[in-house]
């Protein structure tokens, strides 16, 4: 021990680390170069395990060969790396030499950082190219695409791990018959036609086929694939697009579903209709009969109010139909309409209730032309402007305002009146129900508002509106354009 | 006025249709003849019973659609195959209480139809169908 501190001591101008490392493994002495190289005083030096200053990478395969190395009659020399106080990472080789028969030994590291740089280029461009060819198998490994190579006879010759977590079979399975044999049969001849493409040279982009898993069940595969070069090996990039394809295929099962429930409802009600109807015109036919023959004031009475009920049940079913029809029959077909020229032609339809409520119509169209269903926004304008005169204010003449403006998407429709209003506290979700009445007006069938709103809905729109009894109604209507 | 001479033709498997019906004829000419069939396939069956008896065939025929045997469309389709034998103008109107378009626009395929009317049908209309013959 003390010759070995003398040692130390003289070393003092030594340019390797010199130090003593005691059995629990903390520094008995080191020299000034220690400091030099790694920044460390002293007393630092003596507080801390040697291992900890050793770069985390190397410490197990460090204390490792330090071990080893002591049990050894002549320890080769190893290289390892540390870190400075400022984190530099030095390469030192080690020289570990046994201390008589306790676990403490000499450690002399030299510096060999310039000499590791300087290693040929050939060996660093060696390294770099491993490095790539690592991350390139990362991505073949760990890529959620199925990716191979296959050969002109028709197999694969190599494969990424996704294939077999996705087929269920092993890599050696999907080599050893042609691919075809996983194929999907029904998809067998387009793959072959496909596969042959291939050979001219063409890359094939978002070729779809399917495949069958050792399970037995159908995977959709979306393909990328590019013949190398004279070889004739493919490359093919797969991904697996089942879920979607499912997906596509459950929204479509919907659609048909609700397509054919649709038409069920449509027959439905003309089935009700005609059922309905056939009795209900018998019934009128002999309450009829029944009020030209010979009745008592009582039965008048009864008689009058079966013809009533009748007229009623009738009147349901005409509207019911007529929604079934409109929803059905009506031109949706977009083109360029005028607002203010279907104003003037629903004007003209109007004109004599407009003349018998000497109705003050004004417009203001900011935006006059849009693209939209030209029934539809008849019907929207004949609703509305009818509902505004057939539920106008007793004590004042009707006055409407009918304006557009641009918004974000679209144009905005507003209808504004004088009328009697709704009290939309009781009524707000009632007004665009079907044959919902406000009014004790007789002519109210609760069609109108319930129509319109189905149609602008049916072109992505929506219809707003604001009441007040006794002031007057505001419908807004945003239509997307 | 309505003379006699005339013979209607109702195919309707209602019977109270059927009645409500004698009942308007009955009123508008007591003397009117009115054949019942209900339904097309007893239609038929007399039509082609009468050929050759211009006289015994109806002169209007108020036809029902949906009836059981044979509906009212079939009885068409029969009946277009016997017109060149009957030799006689017959007015068919169709007489029935669907509303639906697709029936509507049927009706229009026909040539020997010559209107298509809704139930109930009145009187007024039942009587100005009968002048029209």
């Amino acid at each position: 021990m003390k010759t070995s501190s003398v040692y130390i001591k003289k070393s003092v101008l030594n340019n390797d680390l010199i130090t003593i490392i005691n059995d629990k493994g903390y520094f008995v002495e080191s020299n000034p170069q220690w400091s030099v190289l790694l920044g460390y005083d002293k007393k630092e030096l003596l507080t801390i395990p040697y291992l900890t200053l050793v770069y985390y990478e190397d410490r197990s395969k460090t204390k490792h060969a330090i071990e080893s190395r002591l049990q050894m009659a002549n320890p080769r020399p190893f290289k390892s790396r540390m870190v400075s106080k400022l984190g530099d990472v030095i390469w030192f080789e080690w020289i570990i030499t046994k201390i008589g028969s306790t676990n403490e030994f000499l450690l002399i590291a030299k510096d060999i950082t310039k000499q590791k740089s300087k290693k040929s280029s050939i060996e660093e461009d060696l390294i770099a190219l491993k490095l790539k060819n690592r991350q390139l198998e990362d991505l073949f490994n760990l890529s959620q695409d199925l990716i191979t190579i296959s050969n002109p006879e028709g197999y694969f010759t190599k494969l990424n791990p996704q294939w077999s977590k996705t087929m269920g079979y092993t890599e050696k399975e999907l080599m050893e018959k042609p691919y075809l044999f996983f194929v999907h049969p029904d998809d067998q001849q387009n793959t072959v036609a496909e596969a042959a493409k291939q050979f001219d040279g063409t890359t094939i982009f978002n070729f779809r086929n399917r495949y069958i898993t050792k399970k037995g069940e159908t995977i959709w595969l979306d393909w990328n694939a590019t013949a190398l070069d004279h070889t004739g090996e493919v490359f093919g990039i797969a991904r697996n697009i089942t879920s979607a394809i499912k997906q596509e295929q459950k929204i479509e099962a919907t659609l048909q579903e609700l397509i054919a429930k649709n038409k069920q409802l449509e027959d439905y009600a003309y089935i009700t209709s005609h059922n309905l109807r056939s009795p209900v015109a018998n019934i009128f036919m002999l309450t009829k009969f029944l009020e030209e023959s010979r009745l008592t004031e009582e039965q008048i009475g009864y008689t009058n109010m079966i013809k009533n009920s009748a007229e009623l049940l009738n009147k349901t079913m005409k509207d019911l139909i007529n929604v079934v029809q409109i929803n059905q029959a009506t031109d949706m077909t977009i083109q360029d309409i005028s607002l203010l020229e279907t104003c003037e032609e629903t004007k003209r339809q109007l004109s004599a209730k407009i003349m018998e409520t000497q109705a003050k119509i004004h417009t203001d169209f900011k935006i006059d032309t849009i693209s939209y269903s030209y029934a539809y926004l008849r019907s929207i304008f004949l609703n509305l402007i009818s509902n505004s005169l057939k539920y106008c204010a007793p004590q004042r003449k009707p006055v409407i305002y009918i304006s557009s403006k641009k918004i974000d998407k679209g144009v905005q429709l507003i209808f504004e009146d004088n009328g009697l209003g709704i009290d939309l506290k009781k009524y707000k979700q009632k007004v665009f129900g079907f044959r919902k009445t406000f009014h004790t007006n007789t002519s109210a069938k609760g069609l109108g508002l319930f129509i319109i709103k189905s149609q602008i809905e049916a072109l992505k729109g929506t219809i707003d509106i604001d009441s007040e009894p006794n002031k007057g109604t505001r419908f807004t209507i945003n239509i997307i354009l | 006025m309505i003379k006699g001479k005339h013979i209607l033709c109702l195919i309707d498997d209602d019977n109270i249709h059927q009645f409500i019906i004698k009942k308007i004829v009955n009123k508008l000419s007591p003397n009117q003849e009115l054949l019942v069939f209900s339904n097309g396939e007893e239609g038929i069956n007399f039509m082609k019973s009468r050929i050759g008896k211009i006289e015994k065939l109806p002169d209007l025929i108020l036809l029902d659609i949906n009836m059981p045997v044979m509906d009212g469309w079939e009885f068409l389709e029969e009946f277009v195959t016997i017109t060149p034998d009957i030799k006689k103008e017959i007015i068919i109107y169709i007489l029935s209480s669907s509303d639906n378009p697709t029936d509507k626009e049927k009706a229009k395929k026909f040539d020997l139809i010559s209107g298509y009317i809704i139930k109930p049908i009145n009187e007024n209309q039942l009587e100005s169908l009968l002048e029209s013959v």
